[in-house]
């Protein structure tokens, strides 16, 4: 019984003083898979921080807002029969003003550029006090370099709010306790400071990086040439615009060219080659690429979508015959068809720029749906029963003909393969399209697809993988000659920028010996064979902008010599970029968004407003921020949102 | 932590029962969905209003457009013409009657004279939905043995349950092992305890009905020559689940172990000192297989397996340490005092690994090894996590003439999870109630056997926050330099959903729960009519919630103590005894409860918080969205004209009047907390039979359908009156194939969730003993039980009990669960 008690006792006092003495100890948290803000105060650390500050920059091609706002609602491309954003492409009331359904676009990018500028924002803070560095900040220089890509980040997050939202808060310190006081800073004041950021990481950058995708001297000079360029491009819109911008523009682009650093591809389809994995990735490295956001095929490294965009532009094709769904083909999220202007602002006979874009033809890659001949449509009758086709062979032929070259029933019952015509003969001899823009939807499932994110390299849970793999491209060397031909076209000095236009027209020709597509001689009326230099009837002369050109479709509003020089340039950029996601900020800055948008997109005609020019600022972010400590209130927020909306 | 002491071994007598049940369970309710007939005409309005319809009739050259894709639809459809060239899609026509002739006018085709015989009771439907639901079977077999001498009592059970879903693919199988002991070690120690062993094994499967629900009725799953289609209607976002339950598997294989023991001492006279340990220790497998043939690998000639493998270990454990001390202190006054130590700690750890395109199906997430891609598709280990709490309790329960009882409770409780200098609180709390029948003036009246009236004041802390929050935490961020991996770190955003933002918050603190109550216990003629009545108002401060955040910031969200809630209710109950003879009983048991849950504060003082979807005066989870006030008539043609807007569409009310609808015109419709509940139920007894029904009812919430309203003709839905020129409804908008979901047409979602429900009917037969003995049992019952027999509701959809809520700081209930009724026949046999 006494042994009893003094167990007891012991019992007690053990349990109790152990407890009591290891009270306060009890209750730390021990850190162990979870890293904290302190990782900041280390080398690494910092240097993993100003990877992460990288992140955001595939935020634009991470998604569907990746087209829906950076490329419909233009000229350039319209809705396919996938009617799931078509909003953003109707400016449909309805849903823009109302946060029906769209809310998440609009506060999504948002979201994304200022967690960017944040990442910024602390390196920005804590970089030049770090000291003690042994390998990557250890020297002035270092930190500088590291400094200069975070200023060239947080300019370009700022640039791509800036022209979507018009004023925005501008957060310049990192956010380390709950902040909610938020005002919108106006826009020129923006572009100052974007300008001060991108003039920072100029003086800092090296001009080349032993890690591909680090921003450069180079990059930072194409942004402060189209920042420049887009703040000068400002007409009625208050940018701050200075008299001064467009030389500004011209000359970094022109440190740019002169640079000797970039160089354009000679065959404009090397950037978009997918015959290999290692072809590609040429494709994605190339000189000609300044800036662009990293991705590639390891898919615990594609982030949520890795670069998604490949599957917006496709059409579907596994519903005829021959064909199965494939990762090469991909899945047919038909979302964007490109309009009429799009088909017809190429010269698609001599300007390789619209095949090497647009891809017109499916191979066959389904044996057992492969059609055969009937009595009715063989060419001769021993073919009947036979295969019309085999695998490897064209199964489906977008053909981007004209009235003019209007097919009958007859020839495309004809044709081996599944036929899909812009005009031909109906049954009846009414003249119908298998693809047409501007009519209903339904039809909206075939036309030529842009080719330049088709991405076979999608590894993982294969033909479905949504994870794109190929470099998003948010600076190409082209871009920079477009830049400043039009800085110097608007200078006044047509002659530099015609020249600079025919360099990037040369690349674009079929060079001598160059073998053309079918569709050279099928649709466009080429001869067979024939692999002449198209480079001759390529070539801009000054005539382009002093007569009204039919071939270059401009607006109503250009009719002057300035005027139509300014539509030559953004036809000219939907040449060369068509589909890159520059698009609606082109038509924004350039304040034709209106005007093209109306004459050229079907769909966004009846709805597009003014004030279309700027989005909605994120209802999110005005029901959430304070003002003197209190909520909004509904005037409040209603003021402090863009007009229209 | 509560001892569980219910089903121990018994001190002298050895017993062993025996309880099984079989249930036979089927959907309790089912949506009405369009028919084949039905949905094609859908299909072609939508297209009409967009303009590629041409007729305000069936055609087969627009049909053929519609639905031709398919051969097998096609030749459905087309059925319901009559031919005169089915090549040429050319049919036989006939005289339009003058109803139909004023309908085509309403669509702007005032000449129609000719008109295709087309005959939709042709055209066959596919019920998709029963197709993907079962009649499921359940057992459950419980078999328990105790007894005990003198010193030492034990028992000992094991259990089986096998439950089938009523969806091909879902099933669940658990095994449990159960054994008590306690041990009188002398007068003054005894030790006992228990531990407990189950094994949990759940097929979550493909949610074949989700899918099947969306799959077109005029399509079927098998063509003529009983082919399988993987898209049937050839739409390719349609594709057919009926394979799934073969393809597509998700298991979760819970293995657990959880012991309590205890050891206890009589010090002294009145003085006990207890011991309780529970070690508790949980491994949970999740195994994710869906095969190259599985829909949700998109199906298709080229699609590859995929399968995953997560695993995850728990281990927590509870040490207390207990003092009792009760003492009759005089006649009158009796002290017992109470005082607690305790800590507990829990732990996990997980790793995680997923493969795609494997080389056999069999192999399921077994052998991720053998992946034909020599890569796995993910990987990753963690996250650890480990969280402490700690507790200081005393507590001193007072008595005089056992009239008066006071219980006063003060206890400090920590909580590793909260920020440094937070981390505990002190939480008092006092309770009092007086024995009213005790005192001289109601002893004398004789109908009164109980009246006690109590009331206390109290206050709880709630401190459910994640590890780590406080310091800011880091996410990783992928990225790459060509093709070199470049992971960074960034503080995590919060913009994932369910993810938190790593902003510190070094002043997260307890929730705390300060409650007063009065509530009055009573018994009527000899407790015949007993029961109790409660009020009560509940002040939580420093509410604990995810808060958005304006994402200038960097960061979408931050958990803090935010705000105050205040719960002001009552609950009563009531028993009566109706009729008691010897034969004969009948009792009701009613309960109603009414509680309003209310903010009394939020981060700007009395201010709603519309970022966040918290208002003044209203609970959490409020549906905040459009009013819904009916469909755009052609004649409201000011409203059109102001509204711009088209007749058909839907019409939400102009909150402001400005004449344009925007984000000032959402309100709070309504929540998901209902104004009051209630059940009533009702047993009787005659011989050995027990007869018993429940009803519950909960009135007065509002409900979100979690049926996505699919007019867009694409995808199908309910079945709804929809507006058309000729059928001017106010009830759902016109079909428009170019809207996905119509513009507004969430704000017709919210109804009202209120429903009666029968929980059950219960019959139960007991043996007589003599009966029984024959079985050598010493009792035996059987029983059947009608469980939710009846569901008596306006609602719309499924079940409005079984609710999904969101675990977002904007939770939106929603009605998205297939439930059950159930027949059930069980036995009840020991010896």
């Amino acid at each position: 019984m006494k042994r009893s008690y003094r167990l007891i006792t012991i019992a007690l006092l053990t349990t109790f003083g152990l407890t009591t003495t290891a009270c306060k100890d009890y209750l730390q948290e021990e850190l162990v898979s979870t890293l904290t803000n302190d990782y900041y105060t280390t080398e690494k650390g910092l240097e993993d921080l100003v990877k992460a500050a990288y992140e955001q920059t595939r935020f634009k091609y991470a998604n569907e807002h990746s087209y829906a706002m950076f490329n419909f609602g233009t000229d350039e491309f319209t809705h396919a029969d996938q009617v799931n954003y078509v909003y953003w492409n109707t400016y449909d009331r309805s849903r823009l003003n109302t946060g029906n359904g769209i809310e998440s676009f609009v506060h999504d990018v948002w979201t994304a550029d200022y967690d960017g500028i944040n990442r910024c924002n602390i390196g920005i803070d804590k970089i030049p006090a770090f000291t003690g560095g042994t390998t990557t900040l250890a020297t002035a220089a270092q930190k500088a370099q590291r400094l200069g890509e975070l200023h060239f980040l947080r300019a370009y997050y700022y640039f791509q709010l800036v022209q979507q939202y018009g004023a925005i808060p501008v957060s310049l310190k990192p956010t380390e306790s709950i902040q909610l006081e938020y005002e919108r800073t106006p826009v020129p004041q923006v572009y100052q400071q974007i300008i001060k950021d991108l003039r920072f990481a100029e003086e800092n950058l090296s001009p080349t990086s032993a890690e591909f995708g680090r921003a450069t001297k180079g990059a930072a000079q194409h942004y402060l040439a189209k920042v420049y360029l887009t703040r000068g491009s400002a007409i009625t819109d208050e940018r701050g615009q200075k008299p001064t911008d467009v030389d500004s523009a011209a000359y970094y682009a022109d440190q740019v060219i002169t640079s000797g650093r970039y160089v354009l591809e000679n065959d404009f389809a090397k950037l978009w080659d997918i015959s290999s994995y290692a072809n590609n990735r040429a494709g994605q490295t190339s000189r000609e690429v300044i800036f662009s956001t990293q991705f590639n095929n390891v898919i615990t490294l594609a982030g949520r979508f890795g670069n998604r965009v490949h599957s917006y532009f496709t059409m579907i094709y596994e519903d005829t015959p021959g064909m199965a769904r494939d990762l090469l083909n991909d899945r047919p999220f038909r979302r964007l068809m490109p309009t009429n202007y799009t088909m017809d602002i190429y010269d698609r006979r001599n300007d390789s720029r619209f095949y090497k874009s647009f891809k017109t033809v499916w191979i066959a890659n389904n044996a057992a749906t492969i059609p055969k001949w009937t009595a009715a449509n063989a060419p001769t009758p021993a073919q009947v029963g036979q295969n019309k086709f085999a695998i490897g062979d064209t199964a489906i032929f977008i053909q981007v003909n004209t009235p003019q070259t209007t097919l009958t029933a007859n020839q495309i019952s004809r044709t081996r393969y599944a036929t899909f015509a812009r005009y031909f003969r109906n049954g009846s001899n009414a003249v119908s399209s298998a693809y047409d823009p501007t009519g209903p939807v339904g039809v909206r499932n075939k036309y030529p697809q842009l080719l330049k994110y088709i991405d076979p390299f999608r590894a993982g849970s294969g033909v479905n993988e949504e994870a794109g793999t190929r470099d998003g491209i948010l600076a190409r060397f082209a871009e920079t000659y477009l830049i400043a031909a039009e800085a110097y076209g608007r200078k006044g000095d047509y002659a530099k920028a015609i020249g600079y236009i025919n360099t990037l027209r040369n690349r674009a020709a079929y060079k001598a010996g160059e073998a053309k597509p079918t569709a050279f001689s099928l649709v466009e009326g080429g001869t067979r064979g024939d692999v002449t230099s198209t480079a001759p009837a390529l070539q801009v002369t000054m005539t382009k902008f002093t007569t009204n050109d039919p071939a270059e479709l401009y607006p109503p509003s250009a009719t002057t010599t300035q005027a139509r020089f300014i539509a030559f340039i953004l036809n000219e950029r939907t040449r060369e970029l068509a589909g890159e996601l520059h698009r609606w900020e082109d038509l924004a800055r350039t304040e034709t968004l209106l005007e093209r948008a109306r004459t050229f997109n079907p769909d966004t005609r009846s709805e597009i407003q003014p004030y279309h020019k700027l989005r909605p600022i994120p209802r999110e972010h005005l029901e959430r921020i304070f003002r003197g400590g209190q909520s909004l209130t509904q005037e409040q927020r209603q003021t402090e949102q863009n007009p229209g909306y | 932590m509560v001892i569980v002491t219910t089903k121990r071994g018994k001190e002298g007598k050895f017993n062993i029962s025996y309880n099984t049940y079989g249930s036979f369970d089927r959907p309790l309710r089912l949506p009405e969905l369009f028919d084949a007939a039905e949905f094609a005409d859908v299909r072609r309005e939508a297209y009409r209003t967009s303009g590629s319809y041409t007729t305000p009739y069936p055609n087969p050259v627009n049909d053929f457009t519609l639905f031709g894709t398919d051969p097998n639809v096609w030749a459905n459809i087309a059925g319901a013409y009559t031919w005169r060239d089915f090549d040429a899609r050319i049919p036989e026509t006939r005289e339009a009657t003058e109803e139909e002739k004023a309908r085509y006018a309403l669509y702007g085709f005032p000449n129609v004279t000719q008109i295709p015989i087309y005959d939709p009771s042709k055209i066959r439907s596919f019920d998709w939905q029963d197709a993907a639901l079962r009649n499921a079977f359940t057992q459950n077999h419980q078999l328990s043995a105790s007894g005990g001498s003198e010193n030492l009592r034990a028992s000992l059970s094991v259990g089986y349950l096998n439950q089938e879903g009523i969806q091909p693919g879902q099933d669940f199988t658990r095994y449990t092992a159960r054994a008590t002991f306690d041990f009188k070690v002398n007068k003054i120690i005894s030790v006992g305890g228990s531990t407990n062993a189950s094994l949990g094994i759940q097929n979550v499967g493909p949610d074949i009905y989700g899918k099947a629900v969306g799959q077109l009725p005029y399509a079927t799953p098998y063509n003529a020559e009983g082919v399988f289609q993987t898209n049937p209607g050839a739409d390719a976002n349609i594709l057919n689940p009926l394979l799934d339950p073969e393809n597509t598997f998700s298991e979760r294989r819970v293995a657990r172990f959880f012991t309590s023991l205890y050891a206890e001492a009589r010090l002294l006279e009145g003085l006990r000192y207890r011991l309780n340990v529970g070690p508790d220790f949980r491994n949970a497998r999740n195994g994710q297989f869906r095969s190259a043939r599985s829909t949700g690998q998109g199906g298709g000639a080229n699609a590859v397996s995929f399968a995953q493998y997560d695993q995850n270990q728990n281990f927590t454990y509870v040490v207390e340490n207990l003092l009792f001390y009760d003492k009759q202190l005089t006649a009158d006054h009796s002290l017992g005092v109470t005082l607690l130590q305790s800590i507990q700690q829990d732990r996990s750890e997980g790793s995680s690994i997923s493969a795609t395109n494997l080389p056999y199906d069999s192999q399921k997430w077994y052998n991720l090894g053998s992946t034909n891609n020599a890569a796995a598709q993910s990987f990753g280990s963690g996250p650890f996590i480990q969280r402490q709490l700690m507790s200081w309790m005393g507590r001193v329960n007072y008595s005089f003439r056992d009239k008066y009882v006071l219980t006063a409770t003060g206890r400090a409780d920590g909580a590793s999870v909260l920020a440094e200098g937070r981390k505990w609180a002190f939480f008092p709390s006092v309770a009092l109630a007086w024995k009213l029948q005790e005192e001289g003036f109601f002893k004398d009246i004789a109908m009164l056997s109980e009246l006690k009236l109590r009331g206390g004041y109290g206050s709880v802390g709630q401190a459910s926050v994640d590890p780590y929050t406080t310091g800011g935490t880091l996410q990783q961020t992928p990225y790459v330099w060509d093709e070199t991996p470049a992971y960074g770190y960034t503080p995590t955003p919060g913009t994932l959903p369910n993810t938190l933002g790593g902003l510190p918050n070094s002043e997260l603190e307890w929730e705390r729960t300060n409650t007063v109550n009065v509530g009055l216990d009573f018994g009527l003629f000899k407790n015949r009519i007993n029961g109790s009545v409660e009020v009560y108002r509940a002040n939580t401060t420093g509410l604990l919630l995810p808060r958005a955040l304006p994402t200038v910031s960097g960061f979408n969200n931050v958990l803090q103590n935010i705000g105050a809630t205040r719960n002001t209710g009552v609950e009563a109950t009531v028993s009566t005894v109706n009729v008691e003879t010897i034969k004969f009983r009948w009792g009701s048991d009613f309960v109603f409860t009414k509680n309003k849950e209310e903010f009394v504060e939020l981060a700007s003082g009395k201010q709603d918080d519309l970022g966040n979807r918290w208002f003044i005066g209203e609970p959490l989870g409020v549906y905040y969205d459009y009013k819904y006030e009916g469909i755009w008539q052609s004649y409201d043609t000011e409203g059109l004209t102001r509204y711009n807007v088209r007749p058909g569409t839907i019409k939400v009310v102009d909150v402001n009047n400005d004449g344009q609808i925007n984000t000032q015109d959402q309100i709070v419709l309504g929540s998901n907390r209902p104004k009051w509940s209630g059940s009533v139920s009702n047993s009787f007894s005659y011989g050995g039979f027990d007869l018993s029904f429940l009803v519950y009812a909960r009135v007065g919430q509002m409900l979100a359908t979690g049926f996505r309203p699919g007019l867009g003709g694409r995808f199908p839905g309910q079945k709804v009156d929809y507006w058309t020129p000729a059928n001017p409804t106010t009830e759902e908008p016109r079909p428009n194939s170019q809207q996905d979901i119509a513009t507004f047409g969430d704000a017709l979602r919210y109804q009202d969730g209120s429903f009666a429900k029968v929980r059950s009917i219960s019959l139960t037969y007991n043996l007589p003993k003599e009966l029984a003995s024959k079985f050598y049992s010493s009792n035996l019952s059987v029983y059947v039980n009608a469980v939710n027999p009846f569901l008596i509701t306006k609602f719309k959809g499924l079940d409005p009990e079984a609710t999904d809520i969101g675990t977002t700081s904007g939770e939106l209930a929603q009605a998205r669960n297939l439930s059950t009724k159930s027949l059930v026949l069980g036995l009840r046999i020991g010896f």
